[in-house]
């Protein structure tokens, strides 16, 4: 399983340089609406559904980092009181049940993508795959982060606490 | 109860219980109740993605990105250097331009811990040099951080206005008197608390001095005026408003300030979109969540057990707010808003409550939350800077929570706080 960690150190690297992307693109289409409108006189048709595509991919690219990087908000009080063999376990444990619910996402993601086919977003008429593969591919990273984090040599706490050890 | 309402109500406490992270249990109990349900498995992935198509939300990454820009572009120094020059002659001088800084750094950036961020990594060095406790001093900057969601813009009142279908502009406007008592009050307890333990005063700033750190900050004092008054001038909406903020925090960075360089865009831009992405993936998930609770009616027969339970309007808001501040100090802030929600407004279209005021209550709550020991935001960001325990920041900080406590009280009683600033006509 040695060959999970480079892999999900490559996928999270890429996926937070999406991220990255994904706000500039969003950033740069308000904007470019925000001129269109005043200085062209007449708003942008596209901007608007581009931002929010690229904010959609942003949301879900992060819900997956998250599971990578460890920095969803969670209440750790009953954790943080287990011994430290305990706490891998539990950890171990609540990392494998993410990535079953990144298969299931994935899983779910692919149904409503083939449900769903065919039709084309409202304004800017782009093939609404190119939105609704956004879940099964968030869903597929989720199970590949979560799965890494599981089996990764003597558990994976959060941050703070491995550097600690 | 059905299995659905099992799932979403004992099976989501559970899971937050065993330490699974919010958003993730959200998306946990929403597959069992698809599962024991036996609807349809694509609900999942359709309820984030509709969840994540909204506009108003892009306001969020977007004010995020804007307070870290104008972080790194130095324009929170020269707020800091302009508050300085006007009050730091006055007893707990250094300790009131933490609050007045910030209340211009909230006037721009929405978020609290951003505005902890922002004026704590410069202030709680210098309180400390200057002779103040460490403590206190960690304590003022984690308590100024709570204008950030109360004084506009405001991502709080964002999420809110997306929860409860208000008016986010309107809703921006009923923070601001809560938000101004607050900070009256810090400034008070800055005076007192320099006052007890004899804390050395600075000299004041001559006329020449004031003047040039005006000039040297005009560019940072005149971003609130972008946001808010491209906002309330009706030139953008909010969530435009958020992008001209950070073209004006990339452009005075860049070029003004030079502070800011290209090379730092990438890592500002990731740091931005991870923060926003705590809160953006609870709300997406949330989506599905709120579907299946309307579906099952649990907020509606909440609201009606509560109105037979409790009657009063007054005991109800009471009951409310002390249900909220204590859900607060296990629960994640943004998650009580996104998930109880639509029971909340359930309760308060139930008693009356007028929507817009009803917000200002929750948002001063979610405010208070993000610095109310043992777990906030802000807390947690006052504690990175100064390296101190919890334990040795809540010490310090339980005179500025009584004060907002007093405030939230005064805000849930006395309507007008929170609609006095409503435009005529409403």
């Amino acid at each position: 399983m040695s060959i999970l960690g480079p892999i999900a150190r490559i996928l999270a690297g890429a996926t937070r340089w999406s991220i990255a992307l994904a706000a500039a693109m969003m950033l740069s289409a308000i904007l470019y609406q925000v001129v269109t409108r005043y200085l062209l006189g007449a708003a942008s048709s596209w901007s608007e559904e581009f931002a929010v595509l690229m904010f959609s991919w942003s949301v879900l690219a992060g819900l997956a980092l998250g599971v990578h990087e460890g920095f969803h908000v969670r209440l750790s009080l009953l954790t943080d009181a287990l011994p430290l063999g305990g706490r891998i376990a539990t950890e171990r444990i609540l990392d494998f049940v993410t990535a079953a619910l990144g298969v299931f996402l994935a899983w779910s993601g692919w149904r409503f993508l083939d449900i769903t086919s065919g039709s084309v977003s409202a304004a800017m008429g782009y093939p609404i795959e190119i939105l609704n593969a956004l879940a099964p591919i968030a869903g597929a990273l989720m199970a590949i982060f979560g799965l890494e984090r599981a089996l990764r040599r003597g558990g994976a706490l959060p941050r703070d606490e491995a550097a600690i050890e | 109860m059905t299995a659905i309402a099992w799932c979403l109500t004992a099976g989501f406490a559970a899971l937050v219980t065993l330490g699974v992270p919010f958003a993730i249990a959200i998306a946990l109990v929403i597959t069992a109740a698809l599962i024991v349900a036996d609807i349809e498995p694509a609900f999942l992935a359709q309820s984030i993605i509709s969840g994540s198509q909204q506009f108003s939300l892009l306001a969020i990454p977007l004010f995020m990105l804007a307070g870290e820009l104008m972080s790194a572009g130095g324009l929170s120094r020269r707020l800091v250097d302009f508050a300085s020059t006007l009050v730091q002659h006055l007893r707990g001088g250094l300790a009131m331009v933490t609050v007045l800084a910030a209340l211009v750094f909230s006037a721009i950036s929405g978020s609290a811990p951003a505005t902890t961020a922002a004026i704590g990594a410069i202030m709680i060095p210098a309180m400390v040099q200057a002779g103040y406790d460490k403590g206190f001093a960690a304590s003022i900057a984690v308590s100024a951080g709570v204008l950030g969601p109360l004084i506009p813009p405001s991502i709080a009142f964002v999420i809110w206005g997306i929860v409860a279908e208000q008016s986010i502009g309107r809703l921006f406007l009923s923070g601001i008197v809560p938000g101004l008592l607050i900070a009256a009050g810090l400034l008070v307890i800055c005076w007192v608390h320099a006052k007890r333990n004899d804390v050395p005063r600075l000299p004041r700033a001559s006329a020449a001095d004031v003047a040039r750190a005006f000039a040297d900050g005009r560019w940072a004092l005149a971003s609130p005026l972008v946001v808010l008054g491209g906002i309330y001038g009706g030139i953008f909406t909010p969530t435009e408003a958020a992008a001209v903020s950070c073209l004006y925090a990339i452009i005075i960075g860049l070029f003004v300030e030079r502070k800011l360089t290209l090379r730092a865009m990438p890592g500002i831009f990731v740091r931005a979109m991870r923060t926003s992405a705590i809160v953006c993936a609870i709300i997406a998930v949330s989506a599905g969540f709120g579907i299946l609770v309307a579906q099952e009616q649990i907020a509606i027969r909440f609201a009606t057990w509560m109105a037979q339970a409790i009657g009063e309007k007054w005991a109800a808001l009471a009951t409310l707010n002390i249900a909220f501040f204590l859900l607060a100090a296990v629960m994640d802030e943004i998650a009580i808003m996104v998930i109880l929600g639509p029971m909340l407004m359930a309760i308060a279209n139930r008693f009356g409550v007028d929507p817009i005021h009803f917000g200002a209550i929750i948002v001063t709550n979610v405010a208070i939350g993000m610095a109310a020991p043992p777990i906030g935001y802000c807390l947690f960001i006052g504690m990175a800077i100064s390296g101190l325990s919890l334990a040795r920041i809540s010490r310090a900080i339980w005179p500025q929570i009584l004060w907002m406590l007093v405030v939230l009280f005064l805000t849930t009683y006395v309507p007008s706080f929170a609609l006095m600033l409503q435009p005529a006509g409403r």
